[in-house]
């Protein structure tokens, strides 16, 4: 693979990675599950191809900082629907805004301490802290904190799946049924994924997690470089 | 006229949607609705638009924005004496930057009906770009602990906030960008295929650290927020 130029390898990157994420949207919508997630899916088999046809991670890199180059404009898009559900979150702005502080503080510090406990190593732990915010924002905080952008990338995608199967169960278990409670709780801690979950849930639970998502993320973004070093040691 | 149409449309943004919708009796004014409806245009929304092939659903949907900036529609919108937000958001998308002055809006207006949706994109992506630059360089500055491409948002937020922009200005970029968040991060989870081993070694308790902390941060916003809503405070004043 090394004697052919950059440019295709490069070429056969972007390719293979449009390719698997459109094969991942067909599979999501034919077999709706966990695992038909888009990042995931499209995850495992870029790998697969990548590491089939001998391109290291190296040589994908200029592919790679192409197709990263829309993640900042895209982030700076979650203003919109921060914006457009600005009302159904402000006018309960005191039990949301201590709700998500709880959340988002909450989960960073007890997914901190037991990976410590666990015996995570530093690196390990301090991309875990910080899972739960939506990716772009999630992998800038990981190069802040000194964690590992890819492994916060699947940490972040994990606990949206765990959370959006799981936690409207866990808040039915719990007796949580006001619908701006099960909306903050999805968008705070499952980001996109979680956000997804509430809009079938309803119109306010999901327009609360569409603003919980984005602020969840301004939380963490302040509260995780003070906090994780503390909690990573 | 901007000053008017802005507090009219700030008014607009700020009531509830079956309010807004009700209020159009223009025919074409439910059609335009549809897209700035208050539901999240979430990047992982299982709707069934997101699933179909890229191209044909672009082009479908940025034919659907075009619409409603069709002269006609204007038309109606002047009449009605409401000098339609359309009208405005579409004459101002054409200059995506807040500073554009009169010669891009007269610029705009010459090409406008016909305004290509690749430039009509390329104008919406520039201005988010733009923003997302100016956050990492003014983190950058600052020495700040925090992600830049954060801060562009909050700048995005801030200028719609005080109406400098208009939300129609990044709309139609914005919400096909969010729909297709995904793909933007799938080349950084690709990094993944350097760290197997650490995975396989530590995957158990990577797992159980996940669902224990995403189980305890659900319960905390959900009881938390739960608790908060139903006042307490104002119940404990009345008995």
């Amino acid at each position: 693979m090394t004697a052919l130029p950059i440019a295709a390898v490069t070429g056969f990157g972007i390719v293979v990675t449009v390719g698997a994420y459109c094969i991942s949207l067909v599979a999501r919508k034919r077999y709706p599950s966990p695992l038909t997630t888009p990042v995931l899916f499209s995850t495992v088999i870029i790998i697969a191809i990548l590491l089939g046809s001998g391109v290291s991670f190296g040589d994908y890199g200029p592919a790679k900082d192409i197709m990263t180059f829309l993640l900042g404009p895209a982030t700076v898009a979650l203003a919109l629907p921060l914006y457009k559900n600005r009302q159904s979150f402000f006018r309960n702005i005191v039990p949301a805004g201590c709700g998500l502080l709880a959340g988002s503080l909450g989960t960073m510090v007890v997914a901190g301490l037991t990976a410590r406990i666990l015996g995570l190593s530093q690196v390990l732990t301090a991309s875990i802290a910080i899972k739960s915010t939506t990716v772009p924002i999630a992998v800038e905080i990981a190069r802040i904190v000194h964690g590992a952008p890819a492994l916060t990338a699947i940490f972040v995608v994990i606990t949206g799946m765990l959370g959006a199967s799981l936690g409207p169960w866990l808040m039915n278990r719990a007796g949580i049924t006001h619908p701006v409670s099960r909306g903050l709780a999805l968008g705070a801690i499952s980001h996109g994924q979680g956000t997804a979950e509430a809009v079938v849930e309803g119109q306010l639970s999901g327009a609360v997690a569409g603003a919980a998502m984005a602020l969840g993320a301004v939380c963490t973004s302040l509260a995780g470089p003070y906090l994780v070093p503390l909690l990573a040691g | 006229m901007t000053h008017l149409a802005e507090l009219a449309e700030s008014v607009a943004a700020s009531l509830p949607a079956p309010n807004r919708a009700s209020r159009n009796t223009m025919p074409w004014r439910p059609k335009r609705s549809t897209t700035a409806r208050p539901t999240v245009s979430s990047p992982l929304r299982s709707s069934p638009r997101s699933t179909r092939p890229l191209l044909p659903m672009h082009r479908d949907f940025l034919a659907r924005d075009l619409r409603a900036g069709d002269p006609k529609t204007e038309l109606a919108a002047e009449v009605a004496g409401q000098s339609g937000t359309h009208q405005i958001a579409n004459t101002m998308i054409a200059g995506s930057a807040p500073t554009v002055g009169a010669s891009a809006a007269h610029r705009s207006r010459i090409v406008h009906p016909r305004l290509e949706p690749a430039a009509l994109v390329a104008l919406q992506l520039t201005g988010l770009w733009a923003l997302n630059f100016a956050g990492v360089w003014a983190v950058k500055q600052a020495a700040l602990p925090i992600p830049g491409n954060l801060v562009g948002m909050l700048a995005l937020y801030a200028l719609l906030a005080l109406g400098v922009v208009k939300l129609a200005w990044f709309d139609l970029t914005g919400s096909f960008l969010l729909r297709h968040l995904a793909f933007f991060f799938v080349p950084i989870t690709v990094g993944l295929m350097n760290s197997g081993p650490l995975l396989l070694a530590h995957g158990l308790a990577i797992m159980l650290v996940l669902a224990l902390s995403a189980a305890v941060g659900i319960l905390l916003a959900g009881f938390v927020s739960q608790v908060l809503l139903a006042k307490p405070w104002q119940r404990g004043g009345k008995s």
